[in-house]
């Protein structure tokens, strides 16, 4: 059955627009617009901003969150409990400066677990890769020496704190320390880089942009001391010719 | 075979971390596209994405299935959207879409579209930007709900806490704000608008 509308029913206009109406009220809808040309305007321009709407996109970006949980002993149960590790002053708020040596990530160690971001910041600039294979190569070699050496101090450093060293229970102390997947983080690594090269492609979008609009301003501004000059120029003609009337006549 | 997120969540809660990593990876960049539009900057709405999964990875022994977890995650991720715009206590800045890539905005048209073509698009996207940023926040979000990720009314309605006529209603004040600045700005729209 066809439900009658009324101008001022935004909401069905509204139902209608997305194609969330029944058929009885579409129906409605459609006999209305057809009759109203207001109506039958309102909803022409507001498909059309929504077409707009559809230019506007979000960055593509390269998030790379993850999470890397360590695996729970199984003397204190399976599930979701805290790394023992975890549970110490010392190592919850223990953030490594890993950025600056292996581009751009952040390795966090906290009352969560192992959190490895990449990406959200500028990167060093010794983090972007030499088009020269070789010193490539040997900058890839040293940022996996950091990493392992900073994976050694870490487990050092749990390993010391952690009261149940030494103890019988030292078994807990010696789990495995958070493990991070270097392929992973080359992974990390190459996103960002394919980001800069974005970013790289769009400044170049910025400059040309900024070009033409600096060159539209400028003819504008040219094409106005042109009209300048026409206008100075068409009085001074006047004047003469005025000039001339008046010496003929006064002769 | 592809996994549901209920399946992946009932894994996680097992222990399986990798399923977790499959549900970030799976709604990481639409949380990001919601946070970005709400927000309107890049490195606040990673900030976001962030704090959104790590809520839920902490929470996710007491979620217990009465949503979608696509749900649940929208609404954390709102709530921390509403929490920046109130902690800032201003509306969105609209910030160039920098990780917009022009190859692919040229990918979608075609090779023949030319420079020019290609930075008014992009150059419209900043401007729709700025005229949302115009928008209070509860017509604002509707819209983007609504138009960037398919939302019904109903899970509009879920999802801000109000009636179902409320979002009719922000939609269709929004959308006429919105055509009105774009008219003003000379952006006569003239084409079809997106289907569901």
């Amino acid at each position: 059955m066809t439900v009658d509308m009324r101008c001022q029913d935004k909401d069905r206009l509204i139902a209608y627009l997305y194609g969330e109406d029944g058929p009885g009220e579409r129906a409605g809808v459609e006999v209305h617009l057809a009759s109203c040309g207001e109506c039958a305007s309102e909803i022409d321009g507001l498909r059309a901003t929504r077409g707009r709407l559809s230019e506007w996109r979000a960055p593509d970006v390269d998030l790379g969150f993850r999470i890397v949980r360590e695996p729970a002993p199984a003397a204190r149960g399976a599930g979701w409990r805290v790394p023992a590790w975890a549970a110490l002053p010392a190592a919850a708020a223990l953030v490594l400066a890993a950025g600056a040596a292996i581009a751009n990530l952040e390795v966090r160690y906290d009352a969560d677990g192992v959190t490895v971001r990449s990406g959200w910041g500028q990167a060093p600039p010794a983090a972007v890769p030499s088009p020269d294979a070789g010193a490539a190569a040997a900058q890839d070699a040293a940022w996996r020496e950091a990493l392992a050496e900073t994976e050694r101090r870490l487990r050092a450093e749990f390993a010391a704190a952690s009261p149940a060293a030494g103890a019988p229970g030292a078994a807990r102390a010696a789990a495995p320390a958070p493990r991070v997947d270097q392929s992973q983080i080359q992974a990390l690594i190459e996103a960002s880089e394919r980001r800069q090269q974005r970013e790289l492609a769009l400044r170049i979008a910025d400059v040309v942009r900024d070009f033409e609009a600096q060159r539209r301003a400028d003819l504008v501004q040219i094409d106005e001391n042109l009209g300048q000059i026409e206008g100075l120029t068409a009085a001074r003609q006047r004047e003469v010719m005025s000039y001339l009337v008046r010496v003929a006549e006064g002769r | 075979m592809t996994r549901t997120d209920e399946e992946l969540v009932a894994l996680t809660v097992r222990g399986d971390v990798e399923s977790f990593n499959q549900l970030v990876l799976r709604w990481e960049r639409p949380i990001y596209a919601l946070a970005y539009r709400v927000i309107g900057r890049e490195e606040e709405a990673r900030d976001v994405v962030q704090e959104t999964f790590l809520r839920a990875f902490r929470g996710l022994a007491n979620f217990r299935g009465q949503a979608k977890f696509s749900s649940w995650i929208y609404r954390i991720a709102l709530n921390l959207c509403r929490d920046w715009i109130r902690r800032e206590r201003r509306a969105p800045v609209s910030q160039a879409p920098e990780g917009v890539d022009l190859a692919d905005l040229a990918s979608e048209r075609g090779p023949v579209e030319s420079i020019e073509d290609l930075v008014a698009r992009h150059d419209m996207s900043r401007t729709v930007a700025r005229v949302m940023e115009e928008l209070p926040e509860e017509q604002r979000t509707a819209i983007i709900l609504k138009e960037y990720h398919g939302m019904t009314f109903q899970e509009i309605a879920d999802l801000q806490g109000c009636p179902l006529s409320t979002v009719k209603t922000r939609l269709y004040q929004g959308l006429s704000v919105l055509r009105r600045h774009l008219s003003e700005q000379g952006h006569e729209a003239s084409s079809v608008g997106p289907s569901r």
